[in-house]
């Protein structure tokens, strides 16, 4: 069932003037986690506050257990929320601050005591239950604050930057208790987040948004292998990927991509999209390509390209060896055990099932005619 | 030929012993990191020997001369800070050659040095621009090159990309290195990142809370860290640290921890119970060296165990299990898809575990 679901949402600011959000369609199932991933200004807050009803909706509908709440109050709807600055009563320990949800609805002080405990054992919270706010560390109030929030059942809960205070190691032990908490008690959470890995780690699915536009909705896997659109590829995956510039050939009756003097032939699945794409000699695209999805090949071997080592890198678990063609640079990630001189020869092929193309105008991914990133 | 020598050097602000006998020394061409989470010392050490701060105890020399009492201007070294400032009124040019105007270079070696640096960093474009019309990367390397424009014996960069975007960091990581590279120059380079540390660095210093942990070559330190310390910084994610106990039954040898103990090999029992006077003990083990297997598989290390977590990582997955109370991270293919609860077994290999005293870290081998 969607619990909850925005139909063609819109958030104006200034008169009009500032278009935060446009035209976004999200829809979420019981029991999902769905992350809104952006950079700042892209209109994930903005989003976020809409849903909560604390900001007004400029246009359109949003929905909750089949039930429009645009005219509902924040209060009115069955939402909970955490935010990123933890607003925590600085005057009340931390248990009374995680029980205030229960105590502002009147539940019975041994009911509060024992809902407040589970909460806290879960959150790793329940020694610090005393102390004031101003006494634990960042760590302790974030996880206090998403304990306020998780108190109570609701429909849904909202988590903005829950992650954003903490430390790496922090960071990921809380991403961890976050998504079990979840899972177990099978919660429908939405959060927002700027971080690419965080989304990635945590999420069902992922809502990309860059200047108010939902720019591709899908799974973890989805969204790494099969970007919709340059700026999808560029902003998720860590090392990021490699996007060459090159002009599309036609020779005889296969597609070739020219890199400098090199040529790299298109795969097959791709002939009907490039026919289709084709305009003449001159046609530029721009392809992408993950590191890890590039080997060290043998010089003549079929589809292989060849370059210079421009520096290279052993990081221990991997080595990241960065290849100049002409003015690109591509950089490879190898497994352990290799090594490179400065300027030396060195021939690389690209995983042909992993290779993207992307119209370098309009940023929009060139799909092949099948296979299963189509759908 | 040795370029920076430091001997027992200790820096006191007050009662607080900022650094303790820190000693160690780099020679030419040399790209040495010292690496350590903040408040390790890493910028006080920098400062001591650019001259910025004074040394409590011991002796710096910079090419065999001792430096101690020197001003900052006498020593022969360049210093870059995290925090970047350009001159906002001059352009990128003016910027990059304002050390050489400082000490009376001529108009034309200036001219020739500015651009040859820029070159190397491909800012050549931008050098009539103003700091406010260059990105952050740009504003990055313009300060690179102003610091590399004068000669110096030692250049002392405070985590020069460290406020930079993940991305931007990937990238300026390996022009950094090439750029040292080609130039062969000597330089000191502090940051907290050991991705960083293992990428540019030839040997690697490691410090905590002013005291230096290990010292050594980037493949000595990432295969055999020395103590719960160092190896807890290695790897993305860091190296498992499980405590427990070894233990023998029936002739055969265990690691326990709580309930689940895992087997070890005679030999390798027999080689512990050389080294130790008690059988607790730390393993560290790689996420990268464990590997799950979703059937029971005969004779795995630990079996029947189940997934805690997973969680996508790019292009691999980490799978986390718990075993008493430690969670264990295992770096497993991306096609290795498993959900909480599900049961699966974790192998590894008995070599890749290392071994560390339980109260003082310190390494057994």
């Amino acid at each position: 069932m969607e619990k909850l679901e925005l139909k063609s949402v819109y958030k104006y600011y200034v008169q009009g003037t500032v278009e935060a959000v446009k035209d976004l369609n999200l829809s979420l199932k019981s029991g999902e986690l769905l992350a809104i991933l952006g950079p700042s200004g892209c209109g994930k807050s903005s989003t976020l506050r809409m849903i909560a009803g604390i900001e007004d909706i400029t246009k359109g509908e949003i929905y909750l257990d089949g039930e429009i709440i645009n005219w509902l109050s924040a209060k009115e709807r069955n939402i909970a929320l955490a935010f990123e600055t933890y607003a925590l009563y600085p005057h009340l320990s931390l248990f009374e601050n995680i029980a205030f949800p229960l105590r502002i609805r009147g539940r019975k002080n041994q009911e509060v005591r024992k809902e407040v405990k589970k909460i806290a054992d879960m959150l790793d919270i329940t020694s610090a239950l005393n102390k004031l706010p101003s006494e634990v560390s960042g760590g302790h109030q974030q996880r206090t604050s998403l304990a306020r929030a998780l108190i109570r059942p609701a429909s849904l809960y909202l988590l903005d930057e829950p992650l954003s205070h903490l430390d790496t190691q922090q960071r990921t032990e809380f991403r961890i208790q976050i998504k079990r908490i979840q899972k177990t008690q099978n919660l429908t959470m939405l959060f927002v987040t700027h971080d690419q890995l965080e989304a990635l780690a945590l999420a069902d699915r992922i809502a990309i948004l860059n200047f108010g536009v939902l720019q591709q909705i899908g799974t973890p896997e989805e969204v790494y292998e099969y970007p919709e659109n340059l700026f999808v590829a560029d902003f998720v995956g860590e090392p990021p990927m490699n996007f060459i510039k090159a002009i599309l050939v036609k020779e005889k009756n296969d597609y070739v991509a020219k890199l400098y003097n090199q040529k790299l032939k298109i795969p097959e699945n791709y002939k009907d999209s490039m026919e289709k794409f084709y305009k003449g000699d001159d046609t530029e695209i721009m392809l992408g390509i993950r590191p890890i999805y590039i080997y060290i090949s043998k010089p003549g071997e079929s589809q292989s390209i060849s370059g210079e080592v421009y520096i290279f890198e052993d990081i221990g678990e991997s080595g990241i060896l960065t290849v100049k063609i002409g003015d690109t640079l591509i950089k490879v990630e190898l497994s352990p055990g290799y090594s490179f001189k400065l300027g030396e020869k060195v021939n690389i092929t690209f995983d042909l099932e992993k290779i993207l193309i992307f119209n370098p105008t309009t940023g929009e991914r060139i799909k092949p005619n099948y296979s299963k990133s189509t759908k | 030929m040795e370029v920076l020598r430091l001997e027992n050097v200790y820096k006191n602000y007050g009662k607080v012993e900022a650094i303790k006998d820190l000693s160690f020394s780099c020679e030419e061409g040399d790209l040495f990191i010292i690496i350590g989470p903040s408040g390790a010392g890493k910028t006080t050490t920098l400062k001591m020997i650019s001259g910025l701060e004074e040394v409590t105890k011991g002796k710096i020399f910079i090419k065999n001369k001792l430096v101690n009492t020197l001003e900052p201007k006498d020593r022969k070294v360049s210093m870059v800070f995290e925090d970047y400032a350009l001159y906002p009124h001059l352009t990128v040019y003016k910027n990059i050659s304002s050390p050489l105007e400082a000490i009376g270079t001529s108009k034309e070696e200036i001219d020739k040095k500015v651009k040859g640096i820029a070159r190397l960093l491909q800012i050549e474009e931008l050098l009539s621009r103003l700091p406010s019309m260059i990105s952050g990367g740009q504003k990055q390397r313009t300060v690179l090159a102003r610091s590399l424009v004068k000669t110096a014996d030692e250049y002392l960069m405070d985590e020069p990309i460290a406020h930079l975007d993940a991305k931007l960091r990937y990238n300026m990581r390996g022009e950094f290195k090439r750029l040292q590279q080609i130039r062969k120059i000597s330089i000191l380079y502090a940051t907290h990142d050991f991705t960083e540390a293992l990428s540019l660095g030839n040997k690697i210093l490691i410090l905590n809370k002013g005291v230096t942990q290990q010292v050594g070559i980037p493949q000595e330190i990432f295969h055999k860290p020395a103590n719960t310390f160092v190896a807890s910084l290695i790897g993305d994610p860091p190296t498992n640290l499980i405590e427990g106990i070894l233990k023998a039954k029936d002739g055969q040898y265990f690691f326990q921890i709580g309930n689940v103990s895992i087997s070890l090999s005679k030999s390798l029992a027999d080689e512990l119970l050389l080294k130790i006077n008690q059988e607790k003990l730390i393993i560290g083990i790689r996420p990268f060296d464990l590997h799950c297997y979703l059937k029971q598989k005969e004779n795995a290390k630990i079996l029947n165990t189940e997934v805690y977590m997973s969680e996508i990582a790019g292009h691999y997955n980490i799978i986390s299990i718990k075993l008493n109370n430690t969670i264990i991270k295992i770096r497993e293919e991306k096609s290795f898809k498993v959900s909480l609860g599900d049961k699966i077994s974790v192998d590894f290999k008995e070599e890749k575990l290392d071994f560390f005293d339980a109260i003082s870290g310190n390494r057994i081998f």
